[in-house]
């Protein structure tokens, strides 16, 4: 007996029709899916190009820096405008870059990630032979600490760089030494202090400008500043003969929002010669995870480490071949504590993992030149969270940017 | 090759010196001890010799310290400052920072130029070249030669020599002065003793330089005729070799466009009737005396070192060169003068 089999035949060729129409339909939806899908990854992708092209930076660079790496970063991208440069340092949220200039106008020069100018700013009534802005860093709240070797001052600006306050000696702010002269400061009066003029400008609201003779500037040279997460401050003093030493600023009284009554507790360490625990010419100290402190002895060509006690602990990057140091300068430790220094005369920057008992020379990056990647006396760096590294590149007038 | 020996031999010869040989000579320069690699400031310490030597130019190297930033030294030449008091002369809670450099300064100087009691930090009107760029040396060579020595390379290392012990004996010399500047073809070479002290500073507190005394004595006079200042003179006519004159010889009769028009620049007047009337104390001096006649006239005296910012107006601006030339003029033909105009003459002959 034969099946009673469906087949085609037996189904209406109207009903076919619908069928076949659904599916066009179908087909038809799908592409217009597809389509649009396809405009929607097309926009998307143009909205990147865009994106990518307003913005230089690569973005897989944007990813952490991975764990482990110990290969040198490399280069990425020059900012230029800028009058050799030799400090660089970075806001909290690490999107602005702050340069200080010791060629031409001598100002403090803020950029974005990009390395787009965002402006710039200098100690009020002080002209360019009057100021030589040097190293810099940022405070949490973005608060720019700039050391000024001719001023014999730190000066100390709010983000955007409008003059907050200027810390004359390690025990005298200059909002401090104007209120206790005239009856106390309110907000709103304004105040500046150039060395070169020995004098103090106050003006009162609603009053007219009036000076005041300056403190003695004598008391300390301050050259490099570091400012760590904590907000505590390690500042290096050059002052000569039986100075040269590393102040600490406890975060208290960095981070108060008011500096008329400024006295922080003297904490420094460190003498001026060339022995075990003495510094030439410190330029900067930066701590370790650990609390360890690593000072860029200038002039002795060395780090000089210690503990967060104040006891020296050992020297290194003295003498020749590997990770041997010729002038070093900026020095900056990443989050694995890796440091990394400037060295201006050796044209490069070594790193150094001292995370275990012993300082161990990993790798250098850079040499002598012009070109792309290659330095010409640079003096600083500074580090991002996303594995940046900018690079103060003095003498070829720009900060270069590296990354890993 | 050559260069890789001379710096194996240079090195040698430093270690195997006794740790305790030390030159007067500051900083990194010379003084070195085979304990401490002092080489290192300077050149590259890398394992291969060759990679040793600089590859740097001058003067970023030696603005790497001495610059503006002064992040190696306390003389700041470029700004003709120094960062620090002068420990060597003023108490420490005396004195202030950033006094002048005696040498005057390469970018900006803090001089009182006009004597109004007054300086300012400003930029310099003329110095001299220091980037290896080139210019004339004006009087270079014998009488009769021309202008000078043209497409002359000046830097820092002409005059100075950054390892110390300069002298033709290998002594410590003043302020690291090459016994025989690079290029100026002097064959004798002069020895500018050291001081003992370092002074870097002008005396005045005011920044005068004018009457600036040397080495130390402040308002040096004839009866303390200095014999390093006599020195400097001789070295630095090692390069300008026709500004040389002795008393007396202010007009002589050469042929030689220099020589034959120069101020007597070296040593004591011939006569004291030049400025004496008699010599009671205090003297009767001739009217026509300035305010500041008793100094000797040497280079140093009415010339700076480095660079100034005194200005050149009028008559003084528009002083031909020794070539001919009218360029560069105005303030920019301040010729490293301590004062403005001809202030330096009025000093010593009043007006
Ligand atoms: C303050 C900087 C400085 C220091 C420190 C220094 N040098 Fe030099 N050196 C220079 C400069 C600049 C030159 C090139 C100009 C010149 O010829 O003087 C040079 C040139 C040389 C040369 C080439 C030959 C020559 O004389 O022109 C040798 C060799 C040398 N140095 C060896 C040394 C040794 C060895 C040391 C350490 C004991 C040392 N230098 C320390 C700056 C320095
Ligand atoms: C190594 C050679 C050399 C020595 C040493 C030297 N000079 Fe010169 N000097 C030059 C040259 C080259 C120029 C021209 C280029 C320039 O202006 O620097 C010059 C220019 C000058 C000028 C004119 C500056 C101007 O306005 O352009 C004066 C003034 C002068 N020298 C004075 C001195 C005095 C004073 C000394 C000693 C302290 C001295 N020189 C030592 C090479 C030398
Ligand atoms: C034409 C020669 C010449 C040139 C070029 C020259 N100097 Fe000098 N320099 C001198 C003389 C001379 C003195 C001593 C000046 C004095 O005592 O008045 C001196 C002084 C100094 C001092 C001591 C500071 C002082 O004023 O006493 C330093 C530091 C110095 N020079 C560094 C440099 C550097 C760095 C350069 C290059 C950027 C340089 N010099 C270029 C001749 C020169
Ligand atoms: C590593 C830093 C460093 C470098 C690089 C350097 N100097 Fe010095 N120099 C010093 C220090 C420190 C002193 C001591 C005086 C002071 O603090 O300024 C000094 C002193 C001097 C003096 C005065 C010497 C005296 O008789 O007292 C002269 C001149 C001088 N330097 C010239 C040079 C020249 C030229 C160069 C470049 C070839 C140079 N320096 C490079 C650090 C340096
Ligand atoms: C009495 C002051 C005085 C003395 C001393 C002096 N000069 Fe001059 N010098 C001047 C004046 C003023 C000028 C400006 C040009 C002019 O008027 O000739 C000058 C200009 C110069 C120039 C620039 C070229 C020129 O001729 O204009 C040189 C180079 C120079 N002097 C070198 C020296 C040297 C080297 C010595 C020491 C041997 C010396 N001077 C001593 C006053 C002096
Ligand atoms: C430091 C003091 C001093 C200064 C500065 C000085 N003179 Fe003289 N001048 C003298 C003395 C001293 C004599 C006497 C010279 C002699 O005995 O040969 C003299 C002599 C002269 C003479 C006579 C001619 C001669 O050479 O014997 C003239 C002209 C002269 N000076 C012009 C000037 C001019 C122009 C200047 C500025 C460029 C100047 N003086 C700066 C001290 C000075």
């Amino acid at each position: 007996m034969p099946e009673n089999k469906v087949t085609e035949h037996d189904i209406h060729p109207a009903e076919m029709e619908v069928e076949k129409e659904e599916k066009e339909e179908n087909r038809r939806r799908l592409l217009l899916l597809v389509l649009l899908l396809l405009l929607a990854l097309l926009a998307c992708v143009a909205a990147l190009f865009v994106r990518y092209l307003r913005r230089p930076a690569p973005l897989p660079e944007m990813v952490p820096l991975p764990v482990d790496v110990n290969y040198p970063p490399h280069y990425l991208f020059s900012i230029y405008g800028v009058d050799k440069p030799v400090g660089v340092a970075l806001s909290p949220e690490e999107d602005r870059i702050y340069v200080t200039e010791t060629g031409g106008e001598r100002l403090v020069k803020i950029f974005d990630r990009g390395g787009d100018p965002l402006g710039s700013f200098a100690p009020p009534r002080t002209t360019p032979g009057e100021r030589s802005p040097v190293y810099l860093a940022t405070d949490s709240t973005g608060r720019v600490f700039v050391t000024d070797r001719l001023q014999h001052t730190l000066f100390v600006y709010d983000p955007e760089g409008n003059f907050w306050d200027a810390i004359l000696a390690p025990d005298l702010t200059l909002s401090e030494y104007v209120s206790k002269h005239t009856n106390g400061l309110q907000p709103g009066d304004t105040f500046a202090y150039n060395q070169f003029e020995s004098d103090v400008y106050y003006q009162k609201t609603g009053e007219s400008e009036q000076t005041l003779p300056a403190p003695d500037p004598g008391g300390w040279a301050p050259l490099g500043v570091r400012i760590d997460e904590t907000g505590r401050m390690l500042l290096t003093d050059v002052a000569t003969e039986g100075f040269n030493v590393v102040r600490e600023f406890p975060a208290e009284v960095i981070m108060a929002p008011s500096w008329q009554e400024f006295n922080p507790p003297e904490r420094m360490f460190g003498s001026y010669g060339q022995g075990n625990g003495e510094f030439l010419f410190p330029n900067t100290a930066v701590p370790d995870s650990q609390g360890r402190i690593y000072v860029t002895d200038g002039n002795n060509g060395r780090i000089s480490a210690w503990d967060g006690q104040g006891s020296f602990l050992f020297n290194f990057g003295q003498g020749s071949g590997d990770g041997a140091l010729s002038l070093p300068r900026g020095a900056a430790m990443d989050a694995r504590d890796r440091l990394y220094v400037v060295d201006a005369v050796g044209q490069d920057v070594k790193v150094y993992d001292v995370s275990g008992p012993e300082p161990n020379f990993l790798f250098a990056f850079g040499d002598w030149g012009m070109g792309d990647g290659q330095f010409n006396y640079p003096n600083d760096i500074a580090l991002d969270s996303s594995g940046r590294l900018y690079v103060a590149d003095r003498e070829n007038d720009r900060i270069q940017v590296w990354s890993y | 090759m050559k260069l890789k020996l001379i710096l194996a031999i240079g090195l040698l010869t430093l270690l195997a010196l006794p740790t305790g040989w030390a030159l007067a000579d500051n900083g990194p320069h010379g003084g070195y001890t085979a304990t401490t690699d002092a080489c290192a400031g300077c050149h590259r310490a890398h394992t291969a010799p060759a990679a040793r030597l600089l590859v740097d130019t001058m003067p970023e190297l030696c603005f790497s310290c001495h610059g503006s930033t002064a992040t190696g030294a306390d003389t700041n030449v470029e700004d003709g400052v120094y960062a620090e008091r002068d420990f060597e002369t003023e108490a420490p809670a005396e004195g202030d920072v950033n006094r002048g450099l005696k040498a005057g300064g390469f970018v900006n100087a803090l001089m009182d130029t006009d004597f109004d009691g007054v300086a300012t930090s400003v930029p310099v009107t003329s110095s001299h070249l220091n980037d290896g760029s080139t210019g004339t040396a004006w009087g270079n060579g014998s009488i009769g030669s021309g202008a000078g020595a043209a497409n002359f390379s000046l830097s820092c290392a002409s005059c100075h020599d950054p390892h110390g012990g300069a002298s033709t004996t290998g002594d410590a010399t003043y302020r690291l002065l090459r016994a025989i500047p690079i290029d100026s073809g002097a064959a004798i070479g002069v020895n500018v003793a050291d001081e003992a002290n370092k002074i870097y500073t002008v005396s005045d507190a005011n920044n005068k330089y004018f009457g600036e005394g040397y080495p130390i004595t402040p308002g040096n006079t004839w009866t303390a005729m200095d014999q390093q200042e006599r020195e400097v003179s001789n070295w630095c006519a090692q390069c300008h070799t026709r500004y040389l004159a002795d008393s007396g010889s202010g007009s002589t009769g050469s042929g030689d466009d220099i020589f034959t028009f120069r101020h007597m620049s070296e040593g004591t007047p011939s006569t004291c009737d030049s400025c004496h009337i008699d010599f009671g104390s205090p003297p009767t001096l001739r009217t026509t005396v300035g305010p500041e006649w008793h100094h000797n006239v040497e280079c140093m005296t009415c010339h700076v070192a480095h660079g100034t910012t005194a200005i050149a107006g009028g008559y003084a601006g528009t002083v031909e060169w020794p070539d001919g030339a009218t360029a560069p003029n105005g303030d920019a033909r301040s010729s490293l003068l301590r004062a403005d105009n001809r202030g330096v003459c009025q000093r010593c002959h009043g007006k």
